[in-house]
């Protein structure tokens, strides 16, 4: 049986290679998007559970280079700072639930640090920030003291492990989960500890000439309102003080929403439309090629196989050139999704959390699972068909010499 | 009991009938040569007889077997087991080399006690194809075509035979090498079913049974 599969595929190798390329190329965009579909939902799930904060205030030079991400959770990484008395004054206004301050220290790179890439170095008060609580699994509220450091999801090192900062060395206390945001980029110190760190860095001084002391300075407030105030009211009495200006999360959610809806809806036309397709396809190139091998299937019938024979040989030969399709399509998959992801975080916020090795499995299986079924249906119809002829009917209709 | 009984045997399409109470029995040693003008019913037979076409009325038994009462699995091991057929259209698998033609029916036999393709080396070589065992059916003329089908119709070694029109386009010397061939089998105990209307081949036969209305009678 083996060697007339061989042969059939053989001699009918263009034949076999487009229906494999089909089939791999089907399933490389499925699992690719698939993928890419599923990180972008859970990144916006995330965000979702996580609001970080209502409103970030920044220096106004700073607002322009404010990600919608970095809105939520951490700073602009820009060296733009205002004094902490504002900040006391932003606390003041009537509104204003809670504000906690940050201080962007700078973004550290394999040239000063061990953290394997670039990373933003960001002062927290621990004690006033709710932000971050929700990525972590140990209560934070009691800060850090001055050797620790916090990392997110995507910067390299366990809890327990070192890190050299600016010439000084951190014991990693948590490790934060994937935000999907620049917060997993991000390493978190105490704030007077980022703010020693800065000032003691040469290369910064003169933005303290600028500014002034570190001590004195924050880059951003977080900041959430009452629930039984205006928003725009609050946000007025922000943007009136001096140099800074409030960005609200609404805004910068609804319009990243917007953008995920509408990067949703392609994603899933384009991936349900290429589904459908394939499907067709694949169904109807299965089914010719049974139908239009009759004869020959009837030939076989009447050297003797039975027809569980017959279907073994077909499904054999399905079997090889869907194995081989899926096989490929999901190598290719995995590449293209990593183009994908690339691109996405590249030329956007969009909020990203990878699926787990679970998931990326049970996706894989639905789609071996899909095109089993397809291939299977496929060849069913056309084989009880075949099965239902007499074989010497069946050898008359057909194209065998 | 008869290596094979044909009971009232008849076959119509859309209620015309083509053949109609043809019975008959044949023992082991027996060719039947089964003679009539062209498209009147002998592959029908043919095919009815080696359980390739359901006939519209009677049964074919098959060593106490009645084919009418078996099913698929049943039905296909009894065509495996007992029947060669040499088609009269040789019925080659175009993607398919000619020895592998003839060891197509091991694909479907299980283990077997010969070597297939030692044997289909050797069937081939004695009907004068050895050096076209390679080839593929397009490569070959047709009455190569018709000896590569009468070696996959014995490869298996059936007891019975059945061969529609066998020495149909072939030259006198390789007429009488497949002749030789097929008859050969029942001087070992096969049995041997053959269409034809050259009556010399026909002769060559143990019995002769000739179209009589729309039945086949002997004489």
């Amino acid at each position: 049986m083996g060697s007339l599969i061989r042969h059939s595929l053989r001699m009918r190798r263009v034949l076999t290679a487009s229906v494999m390329l089909a089939v791999a190329v089907s399933v490389m965009a499925l699992f690719a998007l698939g993928l890419t579909y599923g990180g972008v939902q859970q990144g916006v799930r995330a965000s979702a559970e996580r609001g970080g904060a209502q409103v970030m205030v920044v220096p106004r030079d700073a607002a322009a280079d404010v990600s919608d991400t970095a809105l939520l959770f951490t700073g602009a990484p820009a060296p733009i700072y205002l004094p902490t008395s504002t900040a006391r004054d932003i606390e003041e206004i009537p509104g204003v639930e809670r504000a906690t301050p940050q201080f962007f220290s700078q973004t550290l790179n394999e040239s000063c640090c061990s953290t394997g890439g670039a990373t933003r170095l960001v002062g927290m008060d621990f004690a006033k920030d709710w932000t971050i609580q929700p990525f972590s699994g140990r209560d934070l509220s009691a800060g850090l003291s001055d050797d620790e450091v916090i990392v997110g999801a995507d910067v390299g090192g366990d809890v327990g492990g070192r890190l050299s900062l600016l010439g000084s060395v951190f014991t990693i206390v948590e490790k934060l989960e994937p935000s999907g945001a620049d917060l997993d980029d991000c390493l978190l110190l105490d704030i007077d500890v980022a703010r020693g760190l800065s000032a003691e860095n040469l290369g910064l001084s003169h933005l303290w000439e600028k500014y002034g002391s570190p001590a004195d300075l924050v880059s951003c407030v977080l900041v959430d309102l009452d629930g039984d105030v205006e928003a725009s009211i609050v946000l007025n009495r922000i943007n009136a003080l001096d140099g800074v200006q409030g960005i609200q999360r609404s805004d910068v959610v609804a319009s990243s929403q917007k953008q995920l809806e509408a990067v949703f809806l392609i994603l899933l036309g384009a991936g349900v439309l290429m589904l459908a397709s394939t499907l067709v396809q694949l169904f109807a190139r299965f089914y010719s090629c049974v139908w239009e091998r009759k004869s020959e299937l009837a030939l076989y019938r009447a050297m003797g196989a039975s027809k569980g024979q017959i279907r073994s040989l077909i499904g054999g030969e399905v079997s090889v050139i869907v194995g081989v399709g899926l096989v490929l399509g999901l190598a290719c998959g995995a590449g293209l999704y990593e183009l994908l992801v690339g691109m996405l975080q590249d030329g956007s916020a969009f909020p990203f959390i990878p699926l787990d090795t679970g998931a990326v499995v049970g996706l894989s299986a639905a789609i071996v699972l899909a095109f089993a079924l397809l291939s299977l249906a496929a060849i069913a119809a056309p084989l009880a068909q075949i099965g239902r002829l007499d074989p010497s009917l069946a050898m008359q209709q057909g194209d065998i010499d | 009991m008869s290596m094979l009984e044909v009971r009232n045997l008849g076959k119509s399409y859309d209620g015309n009938v083509v053949l109609e109470n043809v019975s008959f029995t044949a023992e082991p040693g027996q060719s039947i040569a089964f003679v009539s003008p062209s498209g009147s019913g002998k592959s029908t037979l043919l095919s009815m007889l080696g359980l390739l076409l359901s006939s519209t009325t009677g049964t074919v038994v098959v060593d106490g077997q009645d084919s009418d009462a078996l099913g698929d699995k049943e039905l296909s091991r009894l065509r495996r087991e007992t029947f060669g057929f040499v088609f009269q259209h040789t019925q080659l698998v175009g993607s398919l080399r000619a020895i592998e033609n003839v060891t197509a029916p091991a694909n479907f036999a299980g283990r077997l006690p010969f070597d297939a393709r030692e044997r289909a080396e050797r069937l081939l070589g004695s009907l004068g194809l050895s050096d076209r065992l390679l080839h593929f059916p397009y490569q070959l003329s047709i009455g190569q075509k018709r000896r590569v089908s009468v070696a996959r119709a014995l490869l298996l070694d059936p007891p019975i035979v059945i061969a529609d029109e066998p020495t149909n386009d072939l030259d006198a010397a390789s007429s009488s090498s497949v002749a030789d061939t097929l008859f050969e089998r029942t001087r070992n105990g096969g049995i041997l079913l053959f269409a034809t209307h050259d009556r010399e081949l026909a002769s060559r036969a143990t019995r002769v049974m000739h179209l009589e209305g729309k039945t086949f009678v002997e004489g």
